[in-house]
């Protein structure tokens, strides 16, 4: 039995293998894009700006791709490069043994780490040379060695254990150890030999290696071959050489200065490449059918070229090229500036840049520039020397103005003079400026959990902040706060008090004159904004929900009416920090991709309210002040009912409520959802919070005594503010015990809301009135006490 | 903030906290018996099984006596190896690479008369579950789960088994018969699931993020933040982990702690010093921590709770 069901596995192994040529379906791969997140871990290379974290993330992206569209699952350890991708290696192992990969294949470049000038093919598997921990370590490693030596031409190749390699005679690469699958790491070039690093640089390249490695693994899985080809090669001058501190490797041509913005055609077929600016010189057509092929150069400048390539299934060929120059003699003119001549309030450290129309000769240019007060920078090029960018070493003096100049001894390329000298001025930016706080100076009705947000016309500095900004009571009495650092490089800081404020109180954010900013320029004001925070709210009613489980709301990313979102960035969870009530509450963070977009966080299972719509029905929600629109999404007779119920103008937690029978139609009302439509005046992403579904909610707003001394007479004051928008302060006395009530109205008479019924004792009280769902107009208040009787005007403006 | 909140949690001292110290830190094996690493200890608390560094081979070591018995050297043995529940028999797996893919079988070894059965013979995609610190009742080949035959008390159980699984880089829950795919934190990759001993609470990693604690339905209790390897106590109350550090290329350094499964408390257990420790798990009470060095040496943690 054990016999036929082993020859029954073969059997069916083997025609797999037939059947499926160039195929790895049912193939479980793990493939690690080697470090990540710019960090101490990280490699990077200042001459050419290469990190290895994205070299690696590159390849490893295409390989995925490639090996994906043959049929095999692949397991990515990362797919992005933020600081939390740089996985400890324990989690890396952890990641393949629980996927149970067939291999893992590590993505790595090489470095010398002195000489800088070695460009070899390094692949390392775990044991000893000839005696790996899993044999089929050493057969992958021998082919991807050849494949990628192949392919990076690099000048050779080696397979190594890492018990030898490192001298060890034991386990040493902590990325294999732990491992219950062969893996390997390809080290498939050296991105510190400088040429090597501007190549890493060229997507095409990563990609190019990605297909050596793909190659290994369909020899590997012995799943057949890819049957395209791939033509690639390098563009050079065939005058012009590198800078002799890059260590050319005179053998591969490296000598030779790589061109920058070529153009490759492809015949037949037309295909373009369209090269980099990254000094490599790089192209590459992959998927091209066996054949014969003309591939035609071009770059400004040079000559055109061309050259005759047989592509052949399953490798790369290759036909570098070198193109002569064709001088142009016409003297060069300064096309373009910047910033532009004339310019006030200039950015303090923005770059100057002067662009020619014809390359420049670099040094005859940087002889002639002048910048007047002199200030010290350093110079680069791009756009084949045509584009000259002075980069000031430290920030310009605010406010003043700066006079650049090249004569017309800068010479071309060519060795031909400007035809006429440039000069122009600009005048940098004075002062720091605050653009806006929230809340507003003179503002009501803030909630108590406000988180506070200002606003400069740049990003601030956080070493110039102490002692600078602080939140106070009407005694001056400092709070503690805690701060979001996040957005300091947009000018933004926001803080929230560590305990609520106290309610119907009047705070004071104080900011103070010599806060600086990136550029070195300094806030020359001081400001003291005042705020008053609202009276007490207290909901009553039938709690429906309490976002306290993950499952009952719909990720707005999956939820079919969602439009126009960034899907990486908008993600719904439930979030044990800043509940309203209970254990935890809703959070949403969004980002909107363009204009027009809706956000719908709807419900798994619809929420059934009942026929009966008049009933306040409302949900806790911490604000963003993003300008942005929300809206309580309702089904009734299987029609949906959207209701708008507030631009979302406030931060801290305010419960916002609607009255059903603002609804169409009739049935039973369904709670489907909460939506937030986009105005596109408002913020582009937020972040809000929410708590508690509410229905039959009965909202009691504090009446808050302000004096102890009994008044002497019945007195009703003018609202405050007023105008106001949505929220206002009425204070009314009475000398003895009275019933008093408040009834507002609308200019022909109706009755809109009901401040206040009950009995109160003498005293001098406070009351406020929140007109969200009124719109703008005249209102009238009127107060009964006993026989008192006042009306008074007031006026919403929206 | 965010760094701001966490620093403030990590560092906040609980009211009426416990203390724990290590009374003993022993060794296990010897430099001469070769090098271990990942120890589970077996339900009774009286013998020790560990693989090689590469999850190949099985080794048990009678605490009692100080034997040392190699139970095979089967490629991946070592990966997610356990006990039936009365500790007489051990289910390991056993790779092989066929054409590059991997083949397992599952086998029972039975610790009394030493004989081997074969559960499972060179199939694909083979997982044996993490029910609890030490029970292998359930499986999956090719992403069906399949009890493991002939344990005595299957059949009572069986109903009620829970066990987890990592399928397509999430978290898999089984639980009579049916299958719930839980991404508590959303998309990424998820590590060392466990369920605790008293079947409610899930405690995984998510790489790049940390070390979480939810309920069955993915729903956050707490953060434990960096803690690597993680590992329910016996009585659930406490997590073992180990806070592993590397450049990159190699491990440097590593210390094993243990967290309130609330996270409210937190302490180190062993020193940040050459003998890098790592790959800790329980003992059969709440007082004993066995782990190995980066060297290989398997140790045990005798703990003093005050």
């Amino acid at each position: 039995m054990k016999k036929i069901l082993l020859s029954f596995v073969s059997i069916l192994l083997l025609s797999f293998l037939n059947i499926n040529a160039q195929s790895l379906a049912g193939v479980k791969i793990c493939v690690n894009p080697g470090h990540g997140g710019h960090d101490s871990n990280d490699r990077f290379i200042s001459e050419t700006g290469f990190w290895e974290s994205d070299g690696n993330l590159g390849k490893g992206l295409k390989l995925r791709e490639i090996l994906e569209s043959l049929g095999a699952t692949v397991v990515m350890t990362r797919t992005e490069n933020k600081t939390s991708d740089d996985l400890p290696l324990s989690q890396i192992v952890a990641i393949a043994n629980a996927q149970n990969v067939d291999y893992f294949q590590s993505i790595h470049s090489n470095a010398s780490g002195g000489t800088r000038n070695a460009n070899y093919t390094l692949i390392l598997f775990q044991g000893r040379d000839n005696a790996p921990t899993y044999p089929g370590s050493l057969t992958m490693g021998n082919y991807l060695a050849d494949e990628i030596f192949k392919s990076n031409r690099t000048t050779y190749k080696t397979v190594r254990g890492d018990f030898d390699f490192y001298g060890t005679g034991q386990p040493y690469l902590g990325v294999f150890k732990g491992l219950n699958m062969p893996g390997t790491l390809s080290e498939g070039s050296f991105h510190d030999y400088v040429p090597e690093s501007f190549r890493l640089k060229n997507t095409s390249y990563l990609h190019h290696e990605a297909w050596a490695i793909a190659r290994s693994f369909l020899k590997y899985f012995n799943a057949g071959e890819f049957q395209t080809g791939i033509i690639a090669g390098l563009v050079r001058s065939n005058f012009e050489g590198v800078d002799p501190s890059y260590l050319p490797i005179v053998s591969k041509g490296d000598n030779y200065k790589p061109l920058n913005q070529i153009k490759v055609t492809l015949q037949p077929g037309g295909e373009i490449y369209n090269g980099d600016d990254y000094n490599n010189g790089f192209y590459s057509f992959e998927n091209v059918q066996p054949g014969d092929y003309k591939l035609f150069f071009e770059a400004e400048n040079y000559a055109l070229d061309s050259s005759i390539v047989t592509v052949t299934a399953n490798q790369s060929k290759f036909a570098d090229k070198k193109l002569g120059l064709i001088p142009n003699y016409n003297p060069p003119n300064v096309v373009n500036i910047s910033p532009a001549d004339g310019t006030l309030g200039a950015s303090n450290i923005s770059n100057i840049i002067i662009e020619f129309d014809i390359r420049m000769n670099t040094e005859s240019v940087q002889n002639v520039f002048s910048i007047s007060p002199a200030v010290s920078g350093t110079f680069s090029w791009e756009n084949l020397n045509k584009r000259l960018i002075f980069t000031p070493s430290d920030s310009y003096n605010a406010g003043t103005e700066y006079t650049v100049s090249v004569t017309a001894d800068a010479k071309s390329h060519f060795d031909v003079n400007l035809a006429e000298g440039k000069t122009f001025k600009f005048t940098t930016r004075e002062r720091l400026i605050l653009l806006s706080t929230y809340p507003d100076s003179g503002t009501v009705d803030i909630a108590t959990t406000v988180f506070i947000k200002l606003i400069f016309d740049e990003g601030v500095k956080a070493n110039t902040l102490a002692g600078k900004i602080s939140l106070t009571d009407i005694n001056d009495n400092a709070l503690g706060v805690t701060v979001d650092q996040s957005r300091y490089s947009e000018g933004i800081i926001g803080f929230e008090p560590k305990i609520p404020l106290q309610i119907n109180s009047v705070y004071r954010i104080n900011i103070k004159e010599g806060i600086g900013d990136i550029e070195n320029v300094l806030l020359k004001e001081s400001y003291t904004i005042e705020f008053k925070t609202a009276l007490g709210k207290e909901v009553s009613g039938n709690f429906l929900e309490g976002f306290e489980n993950t499952g009952v709301w719909i990720d707005p990313v999956s939820a079919p009416n969602s439009t126009g979102i960034n899907l990486t960035n908008t993600k719904f969870s439930i979030s044990t920090k800043r509940k309203y009530s209970g254990v935890s509450c809703g959070r949403l963070d969004y980002e909107f991709s363009g204009s027009g977009g809706l956000l719908e966080l709807g419900l798994s299972n619809n929420i059934d309210l009942g026929e009966n719509t008049d009933k306040t029905f409302g949900i806790w929600v911490f604000g963003d002040n993003s300008r942005n629109v929300l809206e309580y999404w309702f089904s009734r007779s299987s029609n949906s009912e959207i209701s708008f119920v507030d631009t979302i103008d406030w931060t801290g937690w305010d419960f916002k409520e609607i009255n059903l029978n603002v609804l169409s139609g009739s049935g039973a009302v369904q709670f489907t959802g909460i939506a937030v439509r986009q105005n596109n005046s408002g913020d582009s992403s937020g972040l809000l919070y929410f708590d508690d579904v509410i229905s039959e909610a009965d909202i009691v707003t504090d009446v808050k005594e302000i004096d102890d001394k009994l008044p002497s007479e019945f007195a009703v004051d003018q609202n405050y503010p007023n105008p106001f928008n949505p929220s206002t302060i009425i204070r009314f006395s009475i000398p003895s015990e009275e019933f008093v009530q408040i009834k507002v109205y609308n200019t022909i008479g109706q009755e809109v809301a009901e401040l206040l019924n009950e009995q109160k004792s003498p005293g001098t009280y406070e009351i406020n009135f929140n007109a969200g769902n009124l719109s703008s107009g005249i209102y009238f208040y009127k107060i009964s006490a006993g026989n008192f009787v006042r009306t008074k005007k007031m006026l919403l403006l929206k | 903030m965010k760094t701001l909140l966490l620093i403030i949690y990590f560092f906040s001292i609980p009211l009426l906290a416990q203390k724990v110290s290590v009374a003993e830190n022993i060794a296990v094996t010897t430099e001469s018996e070769g090098s271990f690493f990942y120890p589970t200890v077996s339900p009774d608390g009286s013998a020790i099984l560990f693989s090689e560094q590469n999850q190949k081979g099985l080794w048990l070591k009678n605490i009692k006596t100080g034997k040392l018995e190699k139970i095979t050297d089967a490629a991946g043995a070592g990966y997610d190896a356990g006990f039936s529940d009365n500790g007489s028999e051990i289910f390991y797996r056993s790779d092989k690479f066929v054409s590059g893919r991997r083949m397992s079988s599952l086998v029972s070894h039975n610790l009394l008369t030493g004989k081997e059965t074969k559960i499972e013979n060179d199939v694909r995609d083979l997982k044996l579950s993490r029910t609890t610190r030490w029970k292998c009742y359930l499986y999956m080949k090719e992403n069906t789960v399949k009890p493991i035959p002939g344990i005595s008390s299957l059949n009572k159980k069986q109903a009620s088994l829970l066990s987890v699984f990592i399928e397509n880089s999430n978290i898999v829950l089984y639980k009579n018969g049916s299958k719930t795919n839980i991404q508590p934190l959303g998309k990424g990759n998820y590590i060392w699931p466990s369920i605790s001993p008293d079947g409610t609470k899930l405690l995984f990693t998510f790489a790049g993020k940390g070390t979480y604690v939810s309920d069955l339905n993915g729903k956050i209790i707490a953060e434990l933040g960096r803690a690597n390897y993680p590992s329910w106590s016996p009585d659930g109350s406490w997590i073992v982990f180990m806070d592993d550090k590397d450049d990159g290329r190699v491990l440097t350094t590593s210390t094993i702690g243990i967290v309130k499964f609330d996270g409210s408390e937190r302490y180190t257990l062993t020193e940040n010093d050459k003998n890098i420790s790592i790959y800790p798990k329980w003992g059969n009470t709440r007082n004993e921590i066995y782990y190995n060095t980066s060297s290989g040496q398997v140790r045990k943690l005798n703990l003093k709770y005050e």
